[in-house]
């Protein structure tokens, strides 16, 4: 990999977790705190993070099986 | 791609380009987190809402250790399951505060989901670490 591409990598990171710390940082500072609504908010947005970490997990497990399949089925 | 090649290589074999950007991501971290991460956390949403964001960025970086190959998809369904478990935690922890008026219990409860998030982090890290 590039210079280039692990440096944009690193930055990419950096960026995901800065929103997510300023945007919760911006609701308890600045708007006088975490309303119910706003937790309703959070708790859907965390519900959204575990879905895509399923779905990968899914993903990546389907992967496996069809490079399984296609080796078994070279190896006939 | 960056950090498993920063963390697995020795030292002394690093490009000192590689070096310099653990450096800088070090110090940015530590920059960003004095800045924006730790608000004063005062009421119970507060406090919920904070467990609440930490899941997501344990998912996010359970997300990049699986895309980096740092950690087995067997290992990571399990600490999804963990994940969820933890966020049912804070949702009974909020039924326990706002509908039955424990509020001892419920922060009880979120203080528990806060440590097993941080030694579920402190894991997730030490396994990209390695």
């Amino acid at each position: 990999m590039s210079p280039v591409l692990d440096i944009l990598e690193a930055v990419d990171i950096l960026l995901r977790a800065l929103e997510n710390s300023q945007r919760f940082a911006g609701l308890v500072e600045q708007e006088g705190g975490v309303s119910d609504a706003d937790l309703e908010h959070e708790e859907a947005l965390t519900q959204e993070s575990l879905d895509k970490l399923q779905q990968r997990i899914m993903d990546i497990k389907t992967e496996r099986s069809e490079s399984q399949q296609s080796t078994q089925g070279d190896g006939r | 791609m960056l950090l498993a090649k920063l963390t697995t290589t020795p030292l002394s074999r690093r490009p000192v380009w590689r070096l310099f950007l653990m450096g800088f991501t070090l110090i940015v971290f530590a920059v960003l987190s004095a800045c924006a991460g730790s608000p004063k956390l005062v009421t119970f949403n507060d406090k919920a809402g904070a467990v609440l964001v930490s899941i997501q960025n344990a998912a996010d970086l359970l997300i990049v250790a699986l895309d980096k190959e740092k950690i087995s998809v067997e290992d990571a369904e399990k600490i999804q399951k963990d994940l969820t478990l933890l966020k049912f935690d804070v949702g009974q922890s909020k039924r326990l505060y706002m509908l039955a008026g424990k509020q001892d219990d419920a922060n009880t409860n979120l203080s528990n989901a806060r440590a097993a998030l941080t030694i579920l982090t402190t894991d997730l890290k030490k396994r990209s670490e390695k």
